[in-house]
């Protein structure tokens, strides 16, 4: 229970900006509970449920860090063994090396290595794709995150004629499936295009732009979420229009224009839930799938280094399980990190605004 | 203008009396008005040798018949607003210069690069046109020079507007240039909308008949539009919608506590946004199904139209069917089994504990990316070194192919997206019966209610409402797999053994047409395929909602 009181104070200022009502009607619940903190058969056989549901949830994830650390072939031999059978850190060094860097010595010897510990000869080198995610997160999450808090404080803040109009029309992007406007997408990127030939040199001229325009750069990968999504502006919105009015007045009659007021009043006081948009933004952005399958084969990102890692291992007559495991693990490590790190306030997102 | 003190509610407090609005004199006005006259009349010409004598023109990229009407209906429309602005300045209303400027520049854009700027002829009717709008901005600003906005949108006119006649003039054969002269341009649109915006423009009519039309014409050339075009066509449509918009100044005044800052201070801080929502979202979907009525290669880049053949083709496909029949089974299993447990799992959690870390845990699996879930389960589901069929075999039960057998697939695939979604499923679900008043339970537990009694007479019914919203987010994500099937049953990629018509969900359908089959030469079918997706999506949503509207929850 002391876990319980110590978020409320952490995020009273969160929960608080929000909805009075709902952090009110959250602390009545919790009194509730712990008035009724008798136990009864039914509440520990509740209790035991959950706790099994916990660790469903956890033990895939388990499972492949387990299986990172084992040898492969030791796997295949002990399968039911719930910690790693011949434990070893080499999976990691060989999913992490790029074997086309070795000079040939370096390079049989590597092999040996990997045969020792029941690996195959995929050549994973995941950095790379690694450092093409971070890069294209990275980007996405900064664009979008700036943009759509420009748009939610017009959105809170601002009156015009035609405001909620134009705010219901965003929130209808939410209705088009991404595959629908997959296509149209590809060839707005792809016709950003140098051609050597005569005649088409369209807009070339922008630094990034290769020979099939953006497709397979990191501008091109970022571009479709780079401005906005509807989500986004959504979540910002409901915590702008929380932030109390007094402080903006005040800035108002210090002179301060619309721009001043945003950046130096809104913004370093909504800082956390525009954190939490970064944080889900950049999460986002990196299990992104279809679009960097589609744009991207050339600049692999890691969920496309994966899918093509899936292509070629199982099938064979001896899956490299312990590669393939380590390079899933390490993909998903960074959303790991974050979210034990500040995991709390994406928790606490969805509690205020998953549904309103 | 009036400096004025606003508060966020209160009505505006002047601080001086407004000094009033400049008037245009009877000269600008009919200079103004000359000069779109000029405009209006050349653009007329251009249409009527388009249209009457195609072979003038011929050496325009013009390809198909659709292009010709297209074309011609575009500058008939423009020439006649042109002529219209012309009227009403020489009438010596207001709505002349606004029209002059934005739409004037406009035109001048979308004619001369939506025919791509090669004919001979274009390019100087393009140059002449290019002057005089700029010069009718020029000169009106100038005239009205004491108003700062005025003054601004003059100079930048100006400037750009200098700057793309020398391109146009000296390097026009080379599309590099063109499209330099063409971002110029857009940047005069732009200032003309600003000023427009602010200005009064008082039929706002005429600016949807004009958006109107452009999106017609961008329907009807959009199959082969080139990205200068595209984005032509996306300013064109962002300047019109802002133009009918716009608030006149006065009108803010007037209306005292409503709308104060108006777009004048909104467009700058929605620019971004609706930059990317008209180029990512919105003109993605219209050009779409533009291409669903096309046979569309996509490596050639350019469509004939084909009318409703597509949609005869998709539907004629088995495999189409087939596709529906196999997401439905997976969404009718997974949206069960999902909503019914994350039903129960929030509940146990509304009664047990509020703990943080708890739904932190249950939320984990939802932020995994989905390729790296689908990896997870093909290994624990493998028949020979899983995990699972490990621990089947210890109650005796031979291992099973869960993601290569015919039967077993879609349950599968159905079950690890169960295992992903059911904790934010439950959270969603959690943070909606805290809205639930506790006092009911109270009461209820007074009275001696058991706990499914008063799960089903207060939870459920006051939790309706969300109970609807969170099936409809979770159904219209469902009909959405493709990720988790990719990675988890081979997918596009499959392996010789894998399931690959049993897990053809729609999306992977869509996909194969759109980009594998032929090397992406029946992208047509498959956007055919994806609107028959969207409209599907939206008939569900729409039921969904209407049908728990009936059900409102009586908190309310």
């Amino acid at each position: 229970m002391s876990d319980v009181t110590d978020t409320r104070t952490a995020d009273a200022s969160t929960a608080d900006a929000l909805d009075p009502e709902i952090a009110e009607r959250i602390d009545a619940g919790m009194a509730g509970a712990r008035n009724k903190g008798r136990l009864s058969l039914g509440r520990g056989a509740a209790w035991a449920v959950l706790v099994v549901v916990m660790i469903a949830s956890l033990f895939p994830v388990y499972w492949a860090l387990r299986t990172a650390l084992s040898n492969n072939t030791a796997i295949i031999e002990d399968t039911g063994n719930l910690l790693p059978p011949e434990p070893t850190l080499f999976n990691f060094e060989r999913v992490l090396t790029d074997q086309s860097t070795l000079s040939p010595e370096e390079l049989r010897e590597f092999q040996q290595e990997v045969a020792a510990v029941g690996g195959n000869d995929t050549n994973f080198s995941i950095w790379e794709p690694i450092r093409h995610s971070v890069i294209v997160s990275s980007l996405i999450t900064i664009g979008q995150v700036f943009f759509c808090s420009m748009a939610a404080y017009a959105f809170a803040r601002l009156r015009f004629k035609g405001r909620e109009v134009v705010f219901t029309i965003f929130l209808s992007a939410l209705m088009v499936p991404p595959i629908f406007a997959l296509v149209p997408n590809l060839l707005l990127i792809r016709d950003l295009r140098i051609d050597v030939g005569l005649f088409s040199i369209d807009f070339g001229w922008l630094p990034w732009a290769g020979s099939a325009g953006w497709t397979n750069t990191y501008a091109g990968l970022a571009a479709p979420f780079f401005l906005m999504t509807p989500f986004a502006i959504f979540f910002l919105r409901q915590f702008f229009i929380g932030i109390s009015k007094e402080v903006e007045e005040a800035a108002v009659l210090d002179g301060a224009g619309h721009f001043r007021r945003f950046f130096q009043v809104i913004l370093p006081m909504a800082a956390a839930p525009i954190f939490t948009l970064a944080l889900i933004t950049y999460v986002n952005s990196w299990n992104e799938f279809l679009w960097p399958f589609t744009a991207g084969r050339n600049l692999t990102v890691i969920t496309v280094a994966l899918n093509d890692f899936r292509a070629q291992t199982p099938g064979t007559t001896r899956p490299d399980w312990s590669g393939l495991m380590t390079a899933t693990f390490i993909a998903g490590a960074p959303i790991l990190l974050l979210f034990g790190l500040l995991g709390r306030k994406v928790v606490d997102s969805i509690q205020f605004s998953g549904i309103k | 203008m009036a400096r004025r003190v606003t508060t966020l509610e209160d009505p505006i407090v002047e601080e001086k009396v407004p000094e009033p609005a400049p008037t245009d004199s009877a000269q600008t006005l009919v200079i103004a008005g000359l000069m779109a006259a000029f405009t209006g009349v050349v653009t007329l010409v251009m249409a009527a040798l388009l249209i009457w004598s195609p072979e003038s023109v011929a050496d325009l990229e013009i390809r198909t018949e659709n292009q010709y009407s297209g074309f011609g209906t575009m500058l008939v429309l423009f020439g006649a607003l042109q002529l219209f602005a012309a009227y009403q300045a020489i009438k010596r209303r207001p709505l002349g210069r606004s029209l002059v400027m934005g739409i004037g520049a406009l035109i001048v854009a979308l004619a001369t690069f939506g025919l791509s700027g090669e004919g001979e002829a274009y390019r100087w009717a393009g140059v002449v046109l290019v002057a005089v709008a700029v010069g009718a901005a020029t000169f009106v600003s100038w005239r009205n020079r004491d108003d700062i906005s005025e003054q601004t949108a003059g100079i930048i006119g100006l400037v750009v507007g200098l700057v793309a006649l020398v391109f146009f003039l000296f390097f026009s054969e080379s599309r590099f240039f063109q499209v330099m002269g063409f971002v110029l341009l857009a940047a005069v649109v732009v200032a003309g909308v600003y000023v427009a915006a602010e200005r009064a423009l008082d039929d706002p009519r005429l600016a949807v008949a004009a958006g109107a039309a452009a999106l017609v014409v961008y329907f009807l050339i959009g199959a082969d539009a080139t990205w200068s075009q595209f984005i032509g066509v996306g300013i064109a449509g962002l300047a019109i919608g802002l133009a009918y918009i716009a608030e006149p100044e006065e009108h803010l005044a007037r209306s005292g506590g409503g709308l104060t800052e108006g777009w004048r201070v909104a467009f700058w801080f929605l620019l971004p946004t609706i930059l990317g929502f008209v180029l990512f979202f919105f003109l993605p979907t219209i050009r779409a199904i533009g291409i669903s009525f096309q046979d569309f290669p996509l490596l050639e880049n350019e469509g004939t139209w084909i009318g409703w053949d597509n949609y005869r083709e998709v539907l004629g496909d088995d495999l189409f069917y087939n596709a529906i029949w196999v997401t439905f089974k997976y969404v009718v299993i997974n949206i069960g089994t999902q909503t019914v447990l994350a039903l129960a799992i929030a509940v146990m959690m509304d009664r047990l504990t509020k703990s943080v870390f708890v739904r932190s845990i249950l939320l984990l699996p939802w932020l995994l990316p989905n390729i790296m879930v689908g990896l997870l389960w093909l290994f624990m589901l493998d028949p020979r070194n899983g995990i699972i069929n490990e621990w089947l075999g210890y109650f005796g039960i031979d291992s099973i192919g869960f993601l290569s057998n015919e039967d077993w697939a879609i349950p599968a695939l159905s079950f690890i997206n169960t295992w992903k979604f059911t904790g934010y499923t439950a959270l969603l679900l959690f943070a909606g019966m805290q809205t639930v008043p506790s006092n009911l339970y109270e009461a209820a537990a007074l009275d001696g209610a058991s706990e499914w009694k008063m799960f089903t007479t207060i939870t459920m019914p006051l939790l309706r409402p969300v109970l609807a919203l969170v099936l409809v987010i979770s159904l219209i994500g469902s009909f959405q797999v493709f990720d988790v099937v990719q990675a988890a049953a081979g997918g596009l990629q499959g392996n010789p053994g894998d399931p690959l018509d049993e897990t053809r969900v729609l999306y992977l359908y869509i996909y194969d047409k759109a980009f594998v089959d032929g090397f992406g030469r029946r992208a047509g079918e498959g956007a055919a395929a994806a609107t028959l997706l969207m409209l599907g999506l939206l008939v569900i949503t729409v039921v969904q909602l209407r049908l728990s509207r009936a059900g409102e929850s009586d908190l309310a």
